[in-house]
């Protein structure tokens, strides 16, 4: 028993030496290797600035880490140009296999590969050489791979991936703030496949397209949008109200005065800030009344959207007793904000 | 690309090297002088020292960002003349108007072209 | 009496090779867990989470107590985040020096009537203020309370569906929040989130943001950082992965508003209000059956100083362990219950015998083995070969984390930092183990003398002591 505990000891202490001396000797090739990469992309960085501006000469690569520091400034750039320097990005990209590296990579067992591959083309290609490759996709099964295809697919302008980015983002399968990101970049294109899942029967894809819509801002949406706020489900008419909201057209104000009158409360509290932001103070009165009357979601959005609208009249009830929690204190930011 | 000969001294902040890098070899390749700084506080300072006739801000930046770094050139009579463009990650409309409160003359967002920047450069530079 | 003795030596060795096997269990889960989350770092969607309009804005809540000489510092780091959409509450848990009037003054508060929410009971509120500078900052001036008690006010006043609680002279990174927000972007049944602690002391902080990070001078310090990162990223990573996660730390957590709401907010009779508030949220939420998740994330940093004497230090670890106490008696009705799932059969029960108990059989350890070897049951040799064994062993564990360390974040970039960390790997069992658990074993006792509060505190400017907030004695 002795002799097993002391060989253990004995064991164990060589197995801590050898991750101690790996531990060091790790650090300092990593460190060597960084230090190398960052000496190659600082040399090679106003070569690859010269052919985003437009000079013909490609950046020449002698070995692996030129070509991996060349890689990582044309990602850099790709995420912080757009226009003529962006296809400049791409172009050079291309010349350099880096693209077709990466769609293969789409393809690779593991899913962080496939994910950062679907990441990096976001940056680095166009529309033309990756688009396809990346809408396929939007179907893995690691989430990892379809909030990076999605990211890439909104960088690249892919129209055609507007409809299984919004039956993604309704089933859950894509992250939320991602998809709707995409989505918003795709901007007008997306507009005309929202309106038609309006009408969709899940509930989720309802309410995932009423919440696009609002976000791409088109006006010409506002009557589809009106319609949605009669939903059966709260999730939908919320959405659909703070849409209408974001869109900002007035002629969404009569419909959404009587959204006040929701049952659910939430909805209420969204109806009153998308008044605000239509500009309609017809509903002031209304507003009003929720504010001192309803509970407290509702009635702080109420007292809010009351004092955008008619900031001199809700000081003016404020000052009076009983005037409620809610106004009173939309009424003393009014006096601090202006 | 026309190597135009602009002639202007401006100011690039940004605490990305790799857009600050951008920026300067796109303008000094227009023939202006860059100065370059990394954060809000050296920004101003070379706004003090160097006296740029322009500035293009990272709004998001350390110790000092750039609706405070424009705030105080305005404040400042010596740094007040100095045109401002500010460069933001944020599309957001109330960051578009806070922009323009603190007294940029213009906003752009990133992702950018910088040809674009040239453009509302010389422009701003020719206002007044 | 030397059966007595042979039966506790051989319960107190089976312990520990209970013990250390458990952990190079959760170091080895840790591993797979890190090398995962670094692969998926590179590819994650930081940037369009942050210019979304869909990401769930959050309310940090940043409760105070005489905190005059960083409390700007910090409230500035935070309103630096980069995040879209949040709000800055500080709670002034009535402090009696000057952090009233600092931030008063650093941010132009004017009072304003403030509409508060009043599910949960606090102490009286003075009065609230907001901030003419940034219109997202809001201070609450109240009546001392104690921290639970100031948090509960914070939740009261906030109003968007998720809560950042820090603590006062924590200094969170600008990515921070937005990282740790991340599981929750992705999953909304994530109810919870918290990032990990790393210490501050021998970094450069200026203005709220660490320019660089260095090794404390201090041997203490240093001893402390081996622990932390044995800690978190081994223990935390590994609880989280395994569904027990019991402790998100009061100086960095994400919270979703509703559910702490439901709960009950945080409680005001323990001094470990961290860990309570958590664990209640695991039986709240397994009691109504719905599927959530609480989750650490290794990678959002929260800097914060920690002790560089020996009292200050068993001061907080004799605290730790009642706060650990105090919970886990609370929440005893969950050990072993059915509904509970990994808590009640995994999560608790190793939390009592491993944690709560692991210094009384470590100390009792002490005791009786060296009787053991005087009596005869057990020989010299063999007393040595288990003495050594258990050292080694300690130093295994230790040096793996850093190791994890070194294979994810890498936040100490010299060469000599690591040595130096491997260095005091391997002496971190030779005393200071000991001494941690001769504080822990106080701290039982403690509890079991049925003690309350906090004790006195001594604050001694920037780079002072820590030993958390200083609260009154409650009654």
């Amino acid at each position: 028993m002795v002799r097993l505990l002391t060989y253990s000891a004995v064991s164990l202490t060589c197995v801590n030496a050898a991750i101690g001396l790996w531990l060091i000797a790790y650090r300092l090739t990593n460190n060597r290797r960084l230090r190398a990469f960052s000496v190659a992309r600082e040399r090679l960085k106003p070569a690859v600035l010269a052919w985003i501006d437009g000079d013909d000469e490609p950046p020449s690569q002698t070995n692996p880490t030129d070509y991996l520091a060349i890689a990582d400034l044309l990602a850099s750039y790709g995420r912080a140009v757009r226009g003529g320097a962006r296809k400049r990005v791409a172009d050079l990209a291309r010349e350099t296999g880096m693209i077709e590296r990466m769609v293969g990579e789409l393809r690779a067992r593991r899913g962080w590969r496939r994910a950062l591959a679907a990441y990096r083309l976001g940056d680095l290609a166009s529309k033309q050489d990756a688009a396809q490759a990346l809408l396929a996709c939007l179907g893995d099964r690691d989430r990892r791979v379809t909030a990076a295809s999605a990211r890439s697919l909104g960088l690249l302008g892919a129209v055609e991936a507007v409809e299984p980015l919004v039956r993604g983002l309704a089933s859950g399968h894509l992250t939320r703030p991602v998809g709707a990101h995409a989505l918003r970049l795709l901007g007008a294109e997306a507009s005309d496949s929202l309106v038609g899942m309006l009408k969709a029967e899940e509930e989720e894809v309802r309410a995932m397209a009423a919440e696009l819509l609002g976000l791409i801002g088109n006006v010409g949406r506002t009557d589809q949008l009106i319609e949605v706020l009669g939903d059966p489900s709260p999730e939908v008419r919320v959405r659909a109200t703070r849409a209408l909201g974001r869109i900002g057209d007035s002629s969404a104000s009569a419909a959404l005065q009587v959204t006040l009158k929701d049952p659910v409360a939430f909805v209420r509290a969204a109806a009153a800030t998308a008044l605000a932001k239509v500009g309609n103070s017809d509903s002031f009165d209304q507003l009003v009344l929720i504010a001192q009357n309803d509970v407290f979601v509702s009635a702080h959005a109420a007292a809010y959207a009351a004092a955008f609208l008619r900031p001199e009249d809700v000081e003016q009830l404020a000052n009076r007793a009983h005037a409620g929690i809610h106004l009173e204190e939309a009424a003393d930011l009014l006096q601090v904000v202006g | 690309m026309a190597n135009d000969d602009l002639n202007l001294r401006v100011l690039a902040a940004d605490d990305d090297p790799d857009i600050l890098d951008l920026i300067s070899y796109r303008l000094e390749r227009s023939g202006c002088v860059v100065l370059r700084a990394s954060d809000g506080e050296q920004a101003l300072e070379l706004a003090n020292t160097q006296h740029p006739d322009l500035a293009v801000l990272d709004v998001m930046m350390p110790k000092i960002d750039g609706y405070e770094v424009t705030r105080r050139l305005r404040a400042n009579p010596a740094t007040a003349g100095i045109k401002v463009i500010l460069l933001t990650a944020s599309a957001q409309e109330p960051d578009v108007v806070k922009g323009f409160e603190a007294g940029a003359d213009d906003y752009m967002t990133k992702p950018f072209s910088p040809q674009e920047l040239r453009l509302r450069l010389v422009a701003v530079a020719n206002r007044r | 009496m030397g059966m007595l003795v042979d039966v506790l030596s051989a319960t107190v060795i089976v312990y520990f090779v209970v013990l250390n096997l458990l952990y190079l269990g959760f170091t080895l889960l840790a591993w797979r867990e890190l090398v995962r989350y670094r692969h998926s770092r590179e590819s994650s969607p930081v940037d369009e989470v942050f210019r979304s309009p869909l990401t769930s804005p959050v309310s940090i809540l940043l409760p105070a107590f005489n905190e005059e000489a960083g409390v700007v510092d910090s409230v500035e780091s935070l309103l630096h985040l980069r995040y879209p959409e949040f709000e800055v509450i500080v709670i002034d848990d009535g402090s009696t020096d000057g952090t009233l009037a600092a931030l008063r003054e650093a941010f132009d508060l004017v009072p304003v009537r403030k509409a508060l929410q009043t599910e949960i009971q606090t102490a009286p509120i003075r009065q609230t203020l907001f901030s003419r500078k940034h219109h997202n900052l809001w201070v609450v001036s109240k009546d001392n309370g104690g921290k639970a008690d100031a948090l509960n006010s914070g939740l009261n006043a906030s109003r968007y569906p998720y809560i950042c609680a820090v603590d006062g002279d924590a200094v969170l990174e600008q990515d921070a929040l937005i990282r740790v927000m991340m599981p929750i972007v992705d999953n909304q049944t994530v109810v919870a989130t918290g990032g990990i602690i790393r210490i501050a002391n021998g970094c450069q902080i200026d203005r709220g943001r660490v320019t660089e990070v260095g090794l404390p001078k201090s041997r203490l310090a240093t001893l402390q950082v081996v622990e932390y990162l044995r800690a978190f990223l081994v223990g935390r990573v590994g609880w989280s992965a395994l569904g027990g996660l019991l402790i998100i730390s009061g100086a960095f957590g994400v919270f979703k508003r509703s559910v702490v709401m439901e709960a009950g907010g945080y409680s005001v009779g323990t001094v470990g209000e961290d860990m309570e508030l958590v664990v209640r949220l695991h039986r709240h939420l397994r009691e109504k059956a719905k599927p959530y998740r609480i989750a650490f994330v290794p990678d959002p940093v929260c800097w914060t100083e920690v002790p560089e004497d020996l009292t200050t230090l068993g001061r907080q670890r004799r605290r730790w362990q009642r706060g650990l106490a105090e919970t886990l008696w609370r929440h005893r009705s969950a050990i072993g219950r059915p509904g509970m799932g990994s808590l009640g059969w995994l999560a608790m029960p190793y939390f009592v015998l491993f944690e709560l108990l692991g210094p009384l059989v470590e100390s009792a350890g002490y005791l009786v083995i060296p009787i053991a070897a005087a009596l005869g049951v057990l020989s010299a040799e063999y007393l040595l070969a288990f003495l050594v064994l258990s050292i080694v062993w300690g130093t295994l564990l230790s040096i793996s984390a850093l190791a994890l360390e070194e294979i994810s974040f890498r936040r100490h970039p010299r060469s000599r930092h690591i040595a130096r960390l491997a260095l005091y790997a391997l002496v971190d069992n030779l005393g200071y183990r000991q001494l941690s658990n001769l504080w822990r074993l106080r701290g039982l006792v403690d509890f079991l003398r049925g003690k309350q509060g906090w004790g006195v505190m001594h604050r001694k400017g920037l780079n002072r002591s820590r030993d958390g907030v200083p609260r009154q004695e409650a009654a």
